[in-house]
């Protein structure tokens, strides 16, 4: 029963933090926020807006993927038990 | 002709030999049950990036060479909605996989209620959206040929790209009627051109940045920063427009939710292609930005940039890099067309064809005919008239627009459908009738602020009515409507189209019902996580034949799968032979089967039409219910006048079997009352004979006769008045007045009264016991009683010392008056008789009365509110007691 719940608990937080990365992903590739990234500099010879938009872009599929490893090992069991 | 166009066209059929190969190949695995590695995830997440078509392979290089880091927003909505798969995909997914889903418009219309008007208007959506996409596809085809072969005309060579494609997605495609719509084959053959297309566009990348421009300094070192970004407005509306837009087309595109939500085999794969998909985008895009920049920089600059990933390679002079690049682009133009065609294809035969070929058929299954066939024809036909759209509106345009504008106006069209689906899935108050009106404003906004003057002046609207809007009514600009200036035309239509859509679908529905199937949809729906997906619509089982459900099944299925799915659904039934029993669950099931092959309102009229009354509408069904209720009452109402005249009919029986009872009684009283009048009479009759005959009798005979005359006579008065008396109390003609007596005085006095008698017969007479309080009773009917009662315990008893016991008493709000002797009582066999009239006791003789005393002194006690019972003792003595009433304490009981 300690582990059903603690499993529960782990997979609710587990949900909240999804939604909050999906949140923070819509406001940081939308405007204004977005705009904050606009700027001349370069690193290198590549401008910085580029990589940061890039980077932006590839720490959301990190997530993703550190997230799905526990939300989709078993869907099922989410939602449909509470 | 050209050497290179043989080449190409000999690229073009091995190439698409090899794909049909391993669609075929695959197909025969999955049949065989053997899918394996095909199951796998990545396959899944593989055949989603058909989302990269010719537009992403050609497209976002003109696209990052033209508006800068713009292009990106393509790739970054769809990141942004399998990132947060848990929450809507998943949804569609379940929902998917529950309802047996085969399209975007079955969804749609499935939810809201299985209209069909809503899966109409979906459709036409999805086609008129699809046209330019297709377009699109044909156009980067047509322009790489082009390219590389350096001649042919736009319009010869789109129209054999489209015919070749037509062909191809027919083979493909709709080689079988499979359940749920999935294309095994066409997943597999998508997957591998999904990685063909990556690693050409990677192949090219790399060449371009490390084989031209030596690395990535030599990309953007000669470019200005703001060239690169696209100025400083690119984080503007726009911006945020296509963002979105293109959030929504990842859901909302036919060939997207196919891939998507109809081919998933594993809600699991959704994990995965949550981050791998996202990742394939990234891979996609990250070369885009480094080709356009050396293409800026290098090709003359009427070079056009939607080619540069083919044209940088042949400017190098390396064709064999070109080719591959041609084939990567290939690739996504064929495999977007091929799965387009068959998502828009499959919703036009089963939204449109097959429910306008069944209100031609006549109700029944055998007028069908062959259905199956009929709906891979109209699936082919589909597919070709799709494919000749798209080539026509490849002709008007004139295939000359930027390949993004054409992408963005599918985009735009197909997000009408965004609105009636987020509300579907999450809203239980989402409306059949909102979700219509919201989609027919939209789509008419997005065709007229759009999609018309997407064609610049070629089609319907004229250059002018663009300009300066129809009759010169510069409020009705398409691109300026109600004089909102000042935006981007995608951005302006955008807001008009999907601000209409949505306000009119909330305002509607919450202003209109949903009906009774539209209410169980959505539960199914919203709530698809809670609900295990086996409720479903109702039919009165019983009208319903199995073997015109079987000839249905077998039409859409296949006779082997028809027989397959009935042998399985007969053994649940616990039959081990013949068809199953048409139940409600089995029709269900049936209807969810079908489902998955023609769509659920298509399904849902066929089965309708054989288990109900042709369109068996849930608001029927409930209305049958109604009947049913109201028969049901009215057999209850009837069952109850029937129990009551059961009761009746019973209470007369016994009232007549009294009566028989009673009649008999009355014989029998009058047979004894004859009896017993006949004996005084004959000796009074006899005595009276001797008595005429005076000679023979002397004076002291004739005396003494006199005498027995006049006792007989005596006696036969006693007798008639006793009757009469007896009959009056029975009736209850003449109840005795009640007052309060003392019942101690009343027993005392009657004692006094017959101490004669008692004395004579040397009986002694006890009295004990007292009363607490009056009781209502006639004194001298009641002292009548007591006589009686004493006079025959007296005559009656047998004892050598005789003793009568009177007794008062009270138990349980009576007073009682025991009267017992030491004579034996009577009997228990006595007792039942006792009380009948004539009866006597054994030791009775003839001469002591008539046998009326105790019948007449048990109806005095009872017409007083008492009763005269025997009682025994547990030593089997018996004695007997008088009730008596005590008076109402309120108001003293007076009867008249």
């Amino acid at each position: 029963m300690q582990d059903r719940a603690r499993h529960e608990r782990l997979s609710r937080r587990t949900r909240d933090r999804a939604a909050v990365m999906l949140i923070l992903g819509v406001l940081l590739v939308m405007p204004p926020f977005v705009g904050i990234l606009a700027s001349d500099a370069r690193i290198g010879s590549v401008p910085v807006t580029l990589l940061a938009l890039f980077g932006l872009w590839a720490a959301l599929i990190v997530m993703a993927w550190r997230l799905s490893r526990v939300l989709g090992a078993a869907p099922d069991d989410q939602e449909t038990k509470q | 002709m050209n050497p290179q166009v043989d080449l190409l066209l000999a690229i073009c059929v091995v190439y698409v030999g090899l794909l049909f190969w391993i669609a075929y190949a695959v197909d025969l695995r999955a049949r065989k049950g053997r899918l394996n590695w095909l199951r796998s995830p990545v396959v899944y997440t593989l055949s989603i990036s058909v989302y990269c078509t010719s537009w992403t392979f050609y497209g976002a290089v003109g696209s990052a060479a033209r508006n800068g880091l713009e292009f990106i927003t393509i790739y970054l909505g769809p990141t942004l909605v399998f990132v947060g798969w848990w929450f809507l995909l998943r949804k569609l997914v379940r929902i998917g996989r529950t309802q047996r889903i085969t399209s975007i418009a079955d969804l749609i219309s499935s939810r809201y209620g299985k209209s069909p008007s809503l899966a109409v208007l979906v459709t036409l959506i999805a086609v008129t959206a699809t046209t330019p996409y297709i377009a699109l596809q044909l156009q980067s085809v047509t322009l790489s040929v082009q390219a590389i072969t350096g001649e042919g005309g736009a319009a010869t060579i789109g129209f054999w790209v489209a015919a070749g494609m037509a062909l191809f997605t027919i083979l493909f495609g709709t080689r079988n009627l499979d359940a749920n719509e999935r294309h095994h084959g066409v997943v597999a053959a998508i997957a591998v051109e999904a990685i063909v297309k990556l690693f050409a566009l990677i192949a090219v990348g790399v060449f371009v940045v490390w084989g031209m421009a030596g690395g990535i300094g030599g990309i953007f070192d000669g470019v200005e920063t703001e060239r690169i970004l696209g100025g400083a407005e690119v984080f503007g509306p726009r911006w945020a427009a296509i963002t979105f837009l293109s959030a929504t087309a990842i859901v909302c595109l036919p060939r997207q939710f196919q891939v998507t939500v109809v081919e998933n085999i594993d809600e699991r794969h959704l994990a995965t292609a949550s981050w791998l998909f996202p990742l394939y985008l990234f891979a996609m895009c990250l070369f885009t930005v480094p080709i356009a920049m050396m293409g800026l920089q290098v090709m003359p600059a009427d070079a056009n940039p939607d080619l540069y990933v083919l044209t940088l390679p042949l400017m190098a002079g390396r064709e064999d890099l070109a080719m591959l690049a041609f084939i990567g682009g290939f690739s996504s133009a064929t495999s977007m067309v091929i799965v387009a065609a068959i998502a828009v294809s499959t919703m036009v035969s089963n939204h449109i064809v097959v429910p306008v070929a069944l209100s031609f058929l006549s109700p029944g299954a055998e007028g069908w005919g062959d259905l199956r066939g009929l709906v891979l024809v109209a699936r082919r036909i589909s597919i070709a008239v799709i494919l000749g759209l798209g080539f026509v509106y490849f002709q008007l345009t004139g295939g000359s627009d930027a390949l993004a504008a054409i992408g963005l106006i599918a985009f735009a069209g197909v997000a009408q459908f965004l609105p009636g689906l987020l509300g579907g899935v999450f809203w239980r108050g989402a409306t059949r009738t909102g979700a219509l009106t919201g989609l027919a404003a939209g789509a008419l906004f997005w065709t007229y602020c759009l999609f018309l003057p997407s064609f610049d002046g070629g089609f319907l609207l004229s250059a002018a009515t663009l300009a300066e809007g129809p009759w010169g009514i510069g409020a009705l600009r398409p691109e300026a409507l109600f004089g909102l200036t000042g935006l981007d035309p995608l951005v302006h239509a955008l807001i008009w189209s999907l601000g209409v859509n949505t306000v009119l679908f909330l305002t509607v529905s919450v202003l209109t019902e949903a009906g009774p199937l539209e209410r169980l949809q959505s539960a199914q729906f919203v709530d698809v996580f809670r609900a295990s997906g086996q409720q479903q619509t109702r039919y009165e089982g019983r009208s319903a034949n199995p073997e015109d459900l079987f000839i249905l099944a077998q039409r859409i299925l296949g006779a082997e799968r028809a027989q397959r799915l009935f042998d399985q659904i007969a053994r649940t039934q616990g039959r081990a032979t013949g068809l199953p029993n048409p139940t409600t669950p089995m029709i269900a099931r049936l209807e969810r089967e079908l489902a998955g092959a023609v769509g659920a309102a298509s399904a849902h009229a066929m089965v309708g039409r054989i288990a109900g009354q042709g369109n068996l509408s849930m608001t029927e069904l409930i209305n049958i219910a109604d009947e049913t209720q109201a028969l049901i009452e009215t057999t209850r109402q009837l069952a109850e006048k029937s129990a009551e005249l059961e009761r009746a009919a019973s209470q007369l029986r016994e009232a007549n079997e009294r009566l028989r009872r009673l009649d008999s009684q009355k014989d029998d009283f009058l047979s004894q009352v004859s009896h017993e009048l006949r004996t005084p009479m004959t000796s009074i009759r006899s005595f009276a004979d001797i008595l005429l005959d005076e000679d023979g009798v002397s004076p002291e005979q004739r005396a003494r006769f006199t005498k027995i005359i006049h006792t007989e006579c005596i006696r036969l008065t006693g007798l008639l008045d006793e009757i009469l008396d007896l009959s009056q109390l029975e009736a209850g003609r003449h109840p005795p007045a009640l007052s309060e007596i003392d019942p101690e005085q009343a027993a005392r006095e009657a004692i006094d009264t017959i101490t004669g008698l008692a004395v004579a017969r040397g009986v002694r007479i006890e009295f004990q016991g007292s009363a607490s309080g009056p009781v209502a009773a006639n004194e001298d009917r009641l002292r009548q009683v007591l006589i009686n009662l004493l006079s025959n315990a007296i005559k009656y008893n047998a004892a050598s010392d005789p003793v009568i016991e009177v007794t008062l008493g009270e138990r349980a709000g009576r007073t009682l008056i025991d009267i017992s002797d030491n004579g034996g009582g009577v009997t228990a066999d006595e007792a039942q008789t006792v009380f009948d009239k004539f009866a006597r006791g054994e030791r009775a003789d003839r001469d002591q009365g008539a046998g009326l005393g105790l019948p007449i002194s048990r109806a005095i006690m009872r017409n007083m509110g008492g009763d005269l019972t025997i009682e025994f003792r547990p030593d089997g003595s018996s004695f007997f007691r008088a009730r008596l009433a005590q008076p109402e304490p309120a108001a003293k009981r007076k009867r008249a």
